[in-house]
């Protein structure tokens, strides 16, 4: 309370208060000097007055008169402070007394005792009874005094406080102003008017004038730097922009010339690629097929160190982008390997892959996570002259909504030292400038893999020890998708006994985790006499293992050999046994007649094979086939506008074209194509992006706008692009394309791409054959009936059209081209009688179905997944022509649907 | 001295108390009382006097000696009594009409008035002793009387005023 009083107040307060004790102190202090000195003197004088009173009475005692002695006690009333008198005599005898009339009034009384003598002759005493009554009161009537003169001084005191001390503190309060206006305001040319006086107020306002001096001084200092370094930085932030505006022209030059340089390359790269694959595929000698198979080798690598500058370009300039999808993460890893595989085997190396168990799915954008993967593979291969290769996925960390995958490339190749380390992710750097020579490559590929897995949050690290080998490896921390494709049902496993049998540890110790996290637990050899040993103990057991799972390539004895003498001794019932073989010695090892897995293994193909063992279905194990890495060449049937002006392509689009089956019609450019459309049917169009008179962007526009105003479904269009740079597959897709082609392509990549926009023969026939069934049950074909067959739930309909102005056509379009596929590996499937892959087909195709709200469909998919689910595949073949013939009544039900112009 | 003892020794007392409040002329070391009188027991109390006397004056300057005299004669030396004590108020007719200077004439319960008596010896009427002082007789012996005796006689002023 006080600490928020004026200092004037506080000083005015202490001034009172010490003004009051000192006046209080002064006052008691001079009371009791009184008190002290009057009672000393009235003692005095009561003492005398009793001295002289003795001596009077003294004839009275001397004469014994009683009379004359009390006549002259009685006169002490003239003293008010003697309260009693008595004489008395030698012998105690009280000869007079005398009291007070006041006696009462008073209450502490002194005594004076003096003795009464004539001429030395002592003849009694008197004593005399006082009190200091009047004395007291008078001292507490000086008190009272003083207690006022108290109050008046502090009353006085306030009242001059308040007219002196702000007087005094007057300097000091401007002082205060002044000091807020600067600290507010900032200015600092404010001074304070010094006063005469040479006081310490004075002293401080002149130093506080000078503070400010020194302050404005440097303030003014401060701005002049600061007005200084705007200028310059006035002058820079123009030169820059100068120099900004000089590298955008520079790098959009750079870029320009990039994309040109991209579109000049790849078109007569696409010729080469195009015709030597074409020209593979004819009859050619054992010499022209080497020699053509060198252009195409070249020309692939060609194509590499372009795509490698390309994607180089992109991360320079920020434009490269991720896109992650939901993908399976195994299946992707696994076809990645197997890719390698072949060249793995070229060099005699074992290429090994392990993945996470149970699979996962995860979103990632694949294609450049397979990048990244393929680059560390492709260069641990390239770098490694004998031993293994490892490709290893494994979980750190997993949740309910993601997972941390640790990624790892091994290899027991050159390795790299210390000091190479860093410099190896560096653009155009390879670890040895011998090693470009030595081994080829642009030195872009480590750094644009870590610059994507930086995009991830990650970053490639390497160990490594020279001449022992090298491991990349990094961590992801991916979302987790929920994927019933990768449920593995292991009941039953734990009954299996497996033998497994390789020379090499690694490979064996990720078949010995794959084993057992199926609760398997199997028994792992290193070479094939001591299988051998084991199969002859236990059947000294009268026992026998499950399955026999074998290498082929091993030291001593290899798997051929362990296979004869097995047989010959009938350890184990042959089809029982698998081969672990490379690709290449398929045709040795098939002459055993017993079934093989080709290396690097495919965990789902053990798994499956296990299952079917577990199932106890020998012709399924017979039956097993495994996945084979040849490609089946889809024939298509389509009307198909190819649009493209370059001769060599036209020529190497129209060969690959017919490869599939297709017969298109062809255009030089877009003007062209748009006449075409505009007189005759077509199913999809390839459009080429540069090209005279109308390119393709053009035409694309050109011919949606027509869609949307006659309210036409919309044509897929495909481009092909030869400028495969930043930002020209948003180029396309921005103009209306619906998928994207970059020259140079290959017959597969094209297959790829067509097979997601149109159905191949085999599914077109069957869908034909379904509508017929259709035409047969349904009436007048009219939207409404057949509506009615599918029970169709428009409600879903509308709410997939809500969410996104033609979302809904998107999914009907996907729907339609992927659905096909389903059907021939469901069929595949049930004739095959493989119930888990019934089981997951039927499961996706519900799922689809029911987002479509075609509510008969999906229900006929639930009780065919049912059934699978119960290993019950009876009537699963009636179930799916059911399913055939309610997907062909669909297809109608959107066309009628689209002829009527409904909008969807 | 209590005022219960005999008669005559109290107003011995009051006379030997006379003798502490009246200044002669002449500085004397010694004062003779002269007792005159011959009362049965006035020799024993004398006797009795002179003793207690005695040990009383041992402090004082002024010595007092009792002289007893049986009758008043030419053989009393008036003028070695600085104070005649008369038992008898009687033989105040045996004494010269003037008495010499320096002579205290003290006498008990006097019929009349006599000029030369300067103390009277009385009982009061409360049966109590006293006395009175006559000032002129004082005067006549030359003597000077404290004030304090004087205030303590009966025929005082101021008693007499009361």
């Amino acid at each position: 309370m006080i600490a928020q009083k004026t200092l004037a107040k506080k000083i005015g307060l202490v001034a009172m208060i010490l003004s009051a004790l000192a006046v209080l102190a002064v006052s008691l202090l001079s009371v009791w000097q009184q008190y002290s000195s009057a009672q000393l003197q009235a003692e005095k004088q009561l003492r005398t007055l009793a001295e002289m009173t003795a001596f009077n009475v003294a004839a009275s005692s001397m004469f014994f008169d009683k009379i004359s002695a009390t006549k002259v006690l009685s006169s002490l009333e003239v003293e008010p402070n003697v309260v009693a008198a008595r004489l008395i005599l030698e012998d105690n005898q009280v000869l007079a007394n005398y009291e007070s009339a006041h006696k009462n009034r008073h209450t502490l009384l002194r005594h004076i005792s003096t003795s009464v003598s004539w001429q030395e002759e002592t003849l009694g005493r008197l004593e005399l009874d006082y009190s200091l009554h009047q004395l007291n009161l008078q001292v507490q009537q000086q008190i009272r005094y003083s207690v006022v003169a108290a109050f008046m001084a502090v009353v006085l005191v306030g009242i001059f406080s308040r007219i002196l001390i702000p007087r005094l503190l007057k300097p000091l309060t401007q002082l205060s102003e002044v000091a807020e206006k600067i600290g507010y305001e900032g200015r600092y040319d404010l001074r304070v008017e010094p006063s005469k006086a040479q006081d310490e107020v004075s002293q401080l306002t002149r130093r506080f004038n000078s503070m400010l001096d020194r302050i404005q001084q440097q303030d003014q200092y401060l701005r002049d730097q600061q007005e200084e370094l705007e200028r310059r930085v006035e002058e820079r932030t123009a030169q820059l922009q100068s120099t900004m505006v000089d590298a955008q022209a520079a790098n959009k030059a750079k870029s320009e010339f990039l994309a040109v340089m991209s579109h000049e390359i790849r078109t007569p790269l696409n010729g080469i690629l195009g015709m030597t694959g074409l020209l593979l595929e004819t009859d050619l000698d054992a010499k022209q097929k080497r020699f053509a198979r060198i252009v195409r080798s070249s020309g692939d690598d060609l194509l590499t160190i372009i795509n490698d500058i390309l994607d180089f370009s992109k991360i320079e300039a920020g434009r490269l982008e991720l896109e992650p999808h939901h993908c399976q993460l195994n299946i992707v890893i696994e076809d990645l390997v197997e890719r390698y595989a072949p060249m793995a085997q070229t060099k005699k190396l074992e290429l090994l892959c392990n993945t996470p168990l149970p699979p996962l799915s995860v979103s990632v954008d694949s294609v450049r996570l397979i990048q990244v993967l393929t680059n560390l593979l492709g260069n641990a291969i390239k770098f490694t002259e004998y031993g293994e290769v490892l490709l290893e996925v494994k979980v750190t960390e997993i949740s309910h909504q993601s997972v941390t995958l640790s990624f790892s490339v091994s290899d027991t190749g050159i390795g790299i030292s210390e000091e190479h380390h860093q410099r190896l992710f560096h653009a155009f750097s390879q670890a040895d400038s011998t090693m470009g020579r030595r081994f080829g490559g642009t030195g872009l590929g480590l750094a644009i893999s870590q610059r994507i897995i930086q995009l991830m949050n990650s970053e490639i690290k390497l160990a490594s020890t020279p001449g022992k080998g090298s491991r990349f490896f990094f961590d992801l921390t991916l979302p987790l998708i929920e994927d019933e494709r990768n449920i593995q049902w292991v009941e039953g496993f734990e009954k299996l006994r497996v033998l497994v049998v390789d020379d090499n540890l690694t490979n064996l110790e990720i078949l010995g985790h794959w084993l057992r996290s199926w609760r398997i637990e199997p028994v792992l050899v290193n070479s094939a006499s001591k299988a051998l040993s084991v199969l002859q103990d236990i059947r000294s057991t009268k026992e026998s293992f499950d399955i026999l799972l074998t290498d082929w390539m091993m030291p001593d004895m290899d798997g051929g050999q362990l296979i004869e003498s097995v047989r010959d001794e009938k350890l184990i019932d042959p089809w029982n046994i698998i081969i672990l073989s490379s690709a290449g010695k398929a045709i040795e090892e098939n002459s055993y007649g017993v079934k093989r897995l080709i290396k690097p293994i495919r965990q789902s193909e053990l798994y499956n094979f296990l299952a079917a063992k577990v199932k106890n279905r020998e012709g399924d194990i017979r039956n097993f086939k495994t996945h084979s890495a040849q490609v089946v060449r889809h024939q298509f049937q389509a009307r198909l506008l190819l649009v493209e002006d370059n001769p060599v392509n036209q020529e190497v689009a129209l060969a690959m074209l017919q490869n599939l089956g297709l017969h298109p019609h062809l255009a030089k450019n877009g003007q062209e194509a748009l006449n075409w459309l505009h007189s005759h049917s077509v199913d999809l169009v390839l459009m080429d992006c540069q090209m005279p008179i109308m390119d393709g962007f053009e035409a694309t526009r050109l011919w949606r706008l027509h869609e949307h105003e006659k309210s036409l479904t919309a044509l897929p269009i495909i481009a092909i692009t030869a400028n495969a740079v930043l930002g020209d597959r948003e180029k396309c897709l921005d103009a209306g394309m619906s998928d994207y082609l970059s020259k140079p392509f290959n017959l597969d990549q094209l297959m790829e791409v067509m097979s997601r926009w149109i159905p191949c023969k085999t599914e077109m026939k069957e869908l034909f054959d379904a509508k017929s069934v259709f035409d047969r049950t349904a009436d007048q074909n009219s939207p409404l009936s057949i509506k009615q067959i599918l029970n169709m739930d428009e409600d879903s309909l509308m709410q997939l059209k809500a969410l996104r102005p033609g979302l809904l056509v998107s999914v009907i379009d996907l729907y339609k081209t992927t659905v096909p596929e389903f059907l021939v590996n469901l069929e595949q499937a049930i004739s095959h009688q493989l119930a888990d892959n019934v089981f997951k087909i039927a499961h996706t195709l519900k799922n689809s179905s029911a987002h479509l709200g075609i509510r008969v469909l999906a229900e006929e998919c639930r009780q065919l997944e049912v059934c699978a689910r119960q290993d019950d595949l009876t009537n699963a073949s009636a179930h799916f022509q059911k399913i055939k013939e309610l997907f062909a009544l669909s297809l109608v039900y959107w066309d009628e649907l689209r002829k009527e112009g409904r909008d969807i | 001295m209590s005022i219960s003892a005999t008669e005559t020794s109290l107003r011995l007392a009051f006379v030997y108390n006379f003798t502490k409040f009246i200044q002669w002329p002449e500085s004397r070391s010694a004062i003779n009382l002269c007792v005159v009188g011959d009362q049965s027991g006035l020799q024993k109390e004398l006797q009795s006097y002179r003793s207690t006397l005695a040990a009383k004056q041992a402090k004082t300057v002024v010595k007092l000696t009792v002289l007893h005299f049986p009758k008043l004669d030419s053989s009393i030396p008036l003028k070695q009594c600085q104070m005649l004590y008369l038992v008898s108020s009687s033989t105040l007719s045996s004494l010269p009409d003037v008495l010499p200077p320096g002579v205290v004439l003290v006498v008990n319960e006097p019929q009349v008035s006599d000029l030369r008596v300067s103390f009277s010896l009385i009982k009061t009427t409360d049966n109590r002793m006293g006395f009175l002082v006559n000032s002129a007789a004082l005067k006549d012996a030359q003597v000077i009387v404290s004030s304090q005796l004087l205030t303590v006689a009966k025929n005082h002023q101021g008693d007499k005023k009361k």
